[in-house]
């Protein structure tokens, strides 16, 4: 057990189809832990909202009436205006292999390989707002940390093994950093390859590391569909973000900057 | 072996089948208190460099820039993978202990992936299997990827197993339909 002062249990919603985990360790003996309390669960409130706006598998959705053409790009929410735009500019940025109408065989938007993160992003930012300095908030293995588990402990953030959920095949050291993969496991070919159409050969999933989870999610789906080589357009073309990626022949492609976040020894 | 991706698929189910019998007075039924994952062994005093680099936030409008390349490294494992699933589909708690027992079917639900439709055996108000009824075709794709799990990454493996870890980053492993279906079973045990 680990003596100190008393801390919240993690706290569990299922919202957007998968469970999210929010864990705070800032104490309960702090002035602000009510103020804490309020917040996680405005989080929780902030990411059901968004999963009501965005997603593809609600008919009554922004995104879903998008898509059935009953409103536009020109009139839409300002929330998904703002989304379309990081979606467009993350397009240009990738050199199109982040694409909301590339992802899908139907062709339909689908901003999903980025509103996750984004969205998870936000309630960080309602739990930053209430005085939360230690958190993390994980939303089926996009996560984002805030702060330290321990001062002086970072926390530690494991990669999931592709072809056995139950182990990891890689640990990040995590300070105020947020963690996304991408893969073609368990759900099948979640992603394409929006200049082929077909999945991305060679790669059984991706990781991306750094100061965004908005930007983090969805550059871990463009550099999924660019196959390995999305290691090295990280590492290269992003500042402050690393990669590290699976291969289907079992091996790990990891860039400098993430070598240096795993554990030494 | 098929089986790898259907036992995952349990652990899941079981995982949220525990958050249920947690609180189950909670209103919304959605959320509950689950035990700290953080202390499961002892901390490692390795603070070794972040590589978050500046903390510079990417909302929106930035542009990230080009720097001096970065050369990945490659790393092997090699030998025979050791780790194995843990996870069995051990009897558990259901929402409430009315007892019952028999198979509870899920309504079927439409994806993008396909239709999922899951049901519960359920024997003395303890869910002790969870059958899929009907699946995307993906998940033999990925029954498929779990068998020809062979020789991965070993040294990684039990190098990242042997500390505790707050969380675990992975590609979505509940898919909407598969949850819903569930839910809906559950609400028959009830």
């Amino acid at each position: 057990m680990i003596s100190g002062p008393a801390r919240r249990a993690p706290r569990v919603a299922h919202i957007m189809g998968t469970a999210i985990v929010i864990e705070v360790r800032d104490s309960l003996a702090d002035d602000n832990a009510a103020a804490i309390d309020t917040a996680i669960e405005a989080a929780f409130d902030h990411l059901r909202a968004v999963d009501e706006r965005f997603s593809t598998y609600k008919s009554d959705s922004e995104v879903s009436r998008l898509n059935r053409g009953e409103i536009d790009e020109r009139r839409c929410s300002a929330q998904l205006g703002t989304v379309l735009e990081m979606c467009e500019q993350a397009r240009v940025m990738s050199d199109g292999y982040f694409d909301i109408r590339g992802h899908r065989p139907d062709g339909e938007v689908d901003p999903s390989g980025l509103v996750k993160g984004w969205s998870v992003e936000g309630a960080g930012h309602i739990l930053d707002a209430a005085g939360a300095s230690a958190y993390t908030i994980n939303a089926a293995g996009d996560i984002f940390c805030r702060g330290e588990f321990e001062p002086g402990a970072p926390w530690r953030i494991g990669i999931r093994n592709p072809w056995d959920p139950q182990t990891v095949i890689a640990v990040v050291e995590a300070r105020d950093l947020a963690v996304a993969t991408s893969g073609a496991y368990e759900r099948g070919d979640h992603v394409v390859n929006p200049h082929s159409g077909h999945p991305p050969d060679g790669i059984a999933s991706m990781t991306v590391i750094g100061p965004s989870l908005t930007w983090a999610d969805t550059w871990a789906t463009a550099a999924f569909a660019m196959g390995i080589r999305g290691v090295d357009w990280v590492a290269r073309e992003l500042t402050g973000y690393e990669a590290c990626a699976v291969s289907s022949d079992r091996h790990l492609v990891m860039s400098a900057g993430f070598e240096r976040s795993m554990p030494v020894g | 072996m098929p089986k790898r991706g259907a036992v995952a698929l349990v652990t899941t189910v079981l995982a949220v089948v525990l958050l249920f019998a947690f609180k189950p007075a909670d209103q919304s039924g959605l959320a509950a208190d689950i035990p700290s994952f953080g202390v499961l062994g002892p901390l490692q005093a390795t603070p070794g460099p972040i590589a978050a680099g500046p903390q510079q936030q990417h909302q929106g409008t930035s542009t990230p820039t080009t720097r001096p390349a970065a050369q990945p490294t490659s790393r092997t494992g090699t030998g025979q993978a050791t780790a194995q699933p843990q996870a069995q589909p051990t009897p558990t708690d259901p929402p409430n202990s009315s007892g019952a027992s028999g198979t509870f079917t899920g309504d079927a639900f439409d994806t993008q992936y396909g239709t999922v439709q899951i049901a519960l055996q359920v024997q003395n108000g303890k869910i002790v299997d969870v059958q899929e009824l009907q699946m995307p075709g993906d998940r033999r794709l990925s029954a498929q990827i779990s068998a020809e799990a062979g020789p991965i990454l070993r040294d990684e493996v039990l190098r990242a197993q042997s500390a505790k870890i707050d969380g675990v980053s992975g590609a979505s492993y509940t898919s909407y339909g598969y949850w819903e279906s569930l839910q809906s079973a559950i609400a028959q045990v009830s």
